[in-house]
């Protein structure tokens, strides 16, 4: 027999770690069965709690995160935040230690989100920034500030984000005063390359030479710019050294310098997943990594069993509660079957995708309906349709009524989920011991 | 190996996100702009219908499955490759140069060299080389070291034949059987019943295509077991050590063995570079398949040896004798010595 473990979490994003720290801190043993890979790859690195309210003609821009709580409840009064507002801040906080285990520190207060200029030429407000982003606030910005990108680069022009910048600031932060002034640097190792992506900066930078080359390029710009206050360059500053790097480049060249937001599929988004695998190994929250739940059925002794394929190998494991965190169409927690969706590992129906869902417009007023498609829950994030209503919990992009790309609302949702799913598991675990 | 089905049905959810060439090593190695064709290969996935377009970089692969644990959707990337390479070959559209290779193979040549010959026996443990094993002779003296110290008796496997792992991967699937029936007649010859191998790559085959009449045993579980059963004995004596994780021992299957052994003998836990366990890197060869393109294979290793050079261990121990091969020019040039784990434990008596 297999060992009996107390709560079983599938998926290891932003939920599922969550989920287990959660469960943990209620004292039971966990462990995560995670394929590996899933959304958090697929996002910015930072941790939104609520950045727009989606409306019929246009999306508010949230500043105050309490005021922006309220718009959105007071326009769709189902929400999942109309339950998950008040797990919210333990929720962050759970997930936090995880990622300060893991190596990575967030600024931000929950309350008003930060103005981060981005990767595509506008401004990213977001609640947690990690420490890289710190120096890119634009809420506090002020006189000028050169933004380099680097030859060969096609993932970030600086003349076209800084003219956007410039025009769009006060926009996003009506105190904003900057003059962001774009270059092109190029570095004596990369001359010879025409074409340079983010990952090829990133390794570099995480090389000693890399970074000498790249502050002594900033240096000299600097220099010959004169009156510079603040330096902003694209989110290739290192995959494991960013923290380093960038309290070097400040050292050596005395002006702050920071990354700009990154947009999907980021090197960013790989230093979070790193973080949260590091953390969790860290806080001692055991993974079983490479592997693909499948099935989850309920043994006669009334306990669960997962089902889950590993190295080409299909394997069980027992829980006596389990939290589904496997994310929604992207991580694989849902998928179509034609125009059927279904969660797989619970083989749960969620009903059909309709024409009415799909908007062709791709960024229509008010999102995207089939964004919002997911398992409806309990208040205490039992999954309560199926066979397994109210008997296994779900949290994250699983669950169903919120569009996190309109309301950038992700993290937000997934942890203050994460946190409640994992600790009323742990207590459903306890409960049932006897 | 996956058929069309099986990949046109996963191969459907790529989201073309490109994290699959952020990682691949052979990109990396080569840089983005001079290998532009690699946006093809998921291009190519995507529209399913241009497999053929990319055989240059099917061929390039060198199967490390960096690109699978990185996709977020799960589409079997490197399978999809090794399809393609099985499709060349149906279709006969192979690159240039890469036919001599897989023939020496297919007649039961060594494809790295040409190794000296080895007397013929008969015992209940045989040991399959592999090819880099055939060339290794430190790694054969310190194999026969320690079967002396156990009093064990041994032979080494003669006229054996690839393992399969090179002709499966390299797109060969006909000629499989054929080198899995010679391999099975040594293991008759030799009167074997447990078939250890040094190499990770042919414990990848033995694992997928041999008949289960055998035990088969990676030398680091083989070693293990021996200290284990006390058979023979080594105290904490070794000096901390490097660990390189065969990506066929840590990510394709569950073998600890040779970090366990590194903890025994020396106390303290393997130093690991970032990239180790499931998500190890590559050593560049690729258990042959570096060989199609050697300076690609060169850049690879090359990439992998200064993470390893950085840990700043004289010496680093890894757990298969194909990647030591692959391993040992690029480690040489920074002064860093690498041995197989059969080696280290060796050391120890």
């Amino acid at each position: 027999m297999n060992k009996m473990i107390d709560v079983i979490v599938i998926g290891s994003g932003i939920a599922g770690v969550t989920a287990a720290k959660a469960a943990a801190d209620e004292q039971v043993s966990v462990e995560i069965i995670t394929k590996g890979a899933g959304a958090t790859m697929m996002g910015s690195g930072a941790l939104d709690i609520l950045g727009a309210v989606p409306g019929e003609e246009k999306n508010t821009t949230v500043n105050d995160i309490k005021e922006g709580m309220e718009l959105l409840l007071d326009k769709n009064p189902r929400h999942p935040y109309a339950v998950l507002k008040d797990s919210l801040e333990n929720g962050i906080k759970a997930l936090r230690e995880v990622c300060r285990a893991g190596g990575m520190e967030f600024t931000g207060d929950g309350v008003t989100n930060a103005v981060i200029p981005n990767i595509l030429g506008t401004f990213k407000n977001t609640a947690y920034i990690p420490s890289y982003n710190k120096y890119a606030d634009a809420a506090k910005a002020a006189g000028k500030i050169l933004v380099a990108g680097f030859r060969g680069h096609t993932e970030f022009y600086p003349e076209y984000a800084c003219r956007s910048y410039n025009t769009y600031q006060r926009q996003f932060a009506p105190d904003a005063d900057a003059v962001y002034i774009a270059t092109t640097l190029e570095l004596p190792s990369l001359a010879d390359r025409e074409r340079i992506t983010n990952a090829e900066l990133a390794a570099f930078f995480d090389t000693r030479e890399g970074m000498e080359e790249l502050a002594a390029a900033l240096d000299d710009m600097k220099n010959i710019m004169g009156g510079i206050q603040g330096i902003l360059i694209p989110p290739v500053l290192g995959y494991r050294k960013y923290a380093q790097n960038m309290e070097l480049l400040y050292e050596t060249l005395g002006i702050p310098v920071g990354e700009i937001a990154a947009g999907g599929h980021s090197v960013s988004a790989q230093r979070l997943a790193a973080a949260l695998e590091k953390g969790l190994e860290n806080k001692g929250l055991e993974a079983v990594n490479q592997a693909k739940a499948v099935e989850i059925r309920k043994t006669e002794e009334d306990v669960f069993c997962i089902v889950y394929e590993q190295q080409g190998k299909t394997k069980e494991a027992y829980a006596r509660s389990v939290v589904l965190a496997a994310g929604g169409f992207i991580g694989g927690g849902i998928t179509s079957y034609r125009e059927d969706l279904f969660i797989p590992v619970i083989n749960e129906p969620l009903g059909r995708i309709t024409p009415e869902m799909v908007n062709k417009k791709a960024f229509p007023g008010g999102g995207q309906l089939f964004g919002k498609v997911g398992i409806r829950v309990y208040d205490d994030m039992a999954v309560a349709q199926g066979c397994f209503s109210g008997q296994i919990f779900a949290c994250g992009d699983l669950i169903e009524g919120y569009d996190w790309v309109y309301e950038r609302s992700g993290s937000g949702v997934a942890a203050a989920s994460g946190y409640l799913a994992g600790k009323n598991a742990a207590n459903m675990a306890k409960g049932s011991e006897h | 190996m996956k058929d069309f089905n099986d990949i046109y049905y996963n191969s459907v959810e790529c989201v073309r996100c490109s994290l699959c060439l952020d990682r691949c090593p052979a990109v990396r190695a080569a840089g983005t702009d001079k290998a532009p064709m690699y946006s093809s290969v998921y291009s190519a996935l995507g529209s399913r219908f241009d497999l053929e377009m990319v055989t240059e970089e099917a061929f390039q692969c060198i199967d490390c499955y960096e690109c699978e644990s990185a996709c977020p959707v799960n589409v079997p990337i490197a399978d999809t490759m090794a399809y393609i390479r099985r499709l060349c070959k149906e279709k006969n559209t192979v690159p240039d140069g890469v036919e001599s290779i897989v023939q020496k193979a297919e007649n039961g040549e060594n494809i790295l060299g040409t190794p000296s010959k080895l007397p013929e026996g008969k015992a209940e443990i045989a040991v399959f080389l592999g090819y880099a094993g055939e060339l290794d002779e430190e790694m054969q003296r310190a194999f026969d070291k320690i079967c002396r110290a156990a009093g064990i008796s041994y032979t080494f496997l003669t006229d054996t034949a690839d393992s399969g792992y090179f002709l499966d991967r390299s797109g060969q699937s006909e000629g499989i059987q054929k080198a899995v029936e010679t391999n099975v007649k040594a293991f008759e010859r030799a009167q074997a019943k447990v078939i250890v191998t040094p190499c990770s790559y042919s414990f990848e085959a033995f694992r997928n295509y041999y008949p289960e009449t055998y035990t088969y045993l990676h030398m680091s579980e083989f070693l293990s077991e021996l200290l284990t059963e006390g058979k023979i004995k080594a105290a904490e004596c070794m000096k901390p050590a490097a660990y390189h994780a065969a990506h066929m021992l840590t990510r394709k299957n569950d073998v600890k063995a040779p970090e366990e052994l590194i903890l025994w003998l020396s106390g303290q836990k393997a130093v690991q570079p970032e990239r180790t366990g499931y998500r190890t890197s590559s050593s560049g060869l690729g258990g042959g398949l570096g060989l199609f393109y050697p300076e690609l294979a060169a850049a690879v290793s090359e990439r992998r040896a200064r993470e390893l050079a950085e840990l700043g261990c004289g010496t680093v121990v890894t757990g298969c004798v194909f990647e030591k091969y692959a391993l040992k020019e690029a480690l040489r040039e920074k002064e860093v010595e690498i041995i197989d784990i059969t080696e280290y434990v060796a050391q120890a008596l």
